[in-house]
């Protein structure tokens, strides 16, 4: 973790997250801005792939950059990676109000059913979007942390040790977790290969 | 490669495809909360207290204040002054010389505890 960027898509030449953390915490307004910019949204897409309510999703950002802002004056560089720390932060809150949904009764989760059938491979005849859709309803049916995992490694395309340092497990527990989801993701998508278009090909 | 390895490939390349497709279209944030996420990075600047000098440790101002030792002392010193001026002139006078009479010297030893004599004198 060195407080470079974490985007893959990042110019060479863009400002570290954590120099703009820096620049923020000594009064640059502009640095909280460009912050905002590059981090909420992926904090928002991970928040409403595992959390499925974009009002909900909008609380979690919210409070994860509070929470930043907040942190910034104390902020030494180099400790952290300010986006692994956010994501930290999204995933702890977003565990908090699957359990409280839990408490409540509100989503009935953990009922992954064991693989029925196999999938077929090909998908062209969906839809761009129907295939976004698709996998959504799915992951909302995969097990909490199997979604956070899935989520954080195949949608938002963090590395293993970053989910391993994000979710606080060991980089085995992380493989274990996606691979489960994965195979979990394709025991549900099979029960829908009619529906989805898919076939034997 | 037996017929579950052939079959796991496939589900794999389906799953990739799906998760190409939610890559390319991820959940956006409106514009209206990412203006009010920047609102609140603006306002928690503002919010912030202003940097002040710690405070001092050990004792209270009024304890602390090294002048009023010294202040005192000189107003002692200059009181002690007036009282062996009035109650003995000689004592102090530049015109007089110090004898070894008893009694000089018991009034010395009064105002002046641990006086040397020997200074006096010269």
């Amino acid at each position: 973790m060195d407080g470079q960027n974490s985007r893959p898509d990042a110019p060479a030449d863009e400002a570290p997250d954590a120099a703009l953390l820096v620049a923020f915490a000594n009064g640059d307004a502009a640095a909280g801005r460009d912050l905002v910019a590059r981090l909420a949204p992926r904090l928002f897409g991970y928040s409403v792939r595992v959390l499925g309510d974009r009002a909900e999703a909008e609380d979690v950002v919210q409070e994860t950059m509070m929470k930043l802002w907040k942190v910034a004056p104390d902020w030494r560089q180099g400790e952290a990676q300010v986006s692994t720390w956010a994501y930290r932060v999204a995933v702890n809150l977003c565990t908090d109000r699957l359990r409280r949904r839990k408490v409540r009764g509100q989503v009935p989760l953990e009922t992954v059913p064991e693989p029925e059938a196999d999938i077929a491979s090909a998908v062209d005849r969906m839809t761009e979007t129907a295939r976004a859709d698709a996998l959504q309803a799915a992951l909302d049916e995969l097990p909490d942390r199997q979604r956070q995992a899935v989520v954080l490694r195949h949608l938002e395309g963090l590395s293993n040790p970053e989910i391993a340092a994000i979710m606080d497990i060991g980089v085995e527990a992380v493989e274990s977790l996606t691979a489960r989801g994965k195979r979990a993701l394709a025991a549900i998508l099979a029960g829908r290969r009619e529906e989805l278009g898919y076939d034997n090909g | 490669m037996t017929m579950d390895s052939s079959q796991d490939g496939r589900d794999d390349r389906a799953l990739d495809a799906l998760f190409e497709a939610g890559r390319a279209r991820p959940p956006l944030p409106s514009s209206a909360f990412l203006s009010r996420l920047e609102a609140d990075a603006v306002a928690s600047l503002s919010q912030r207290p202003v940097e002040t000098a710690p405070r001092r440790r050990g004792l209270p101002r009024r304890f602390g204040f090294p002048g009023i030792f010294a202040a005192s002392g000189l107003s002692l010193s200059a009181a002690a002054g007036v009282i062996i001026g009035f109650a003995s002139p000689d004592l102090v006078s530049p015109y007089t010389t110090l004898s070894d009479t008893g009694d000089d010297i018991a009034t010395l030893y009064t105002f002046l505890p641990g006086a040397d004599l020997a200074a006096l004198d010269e």
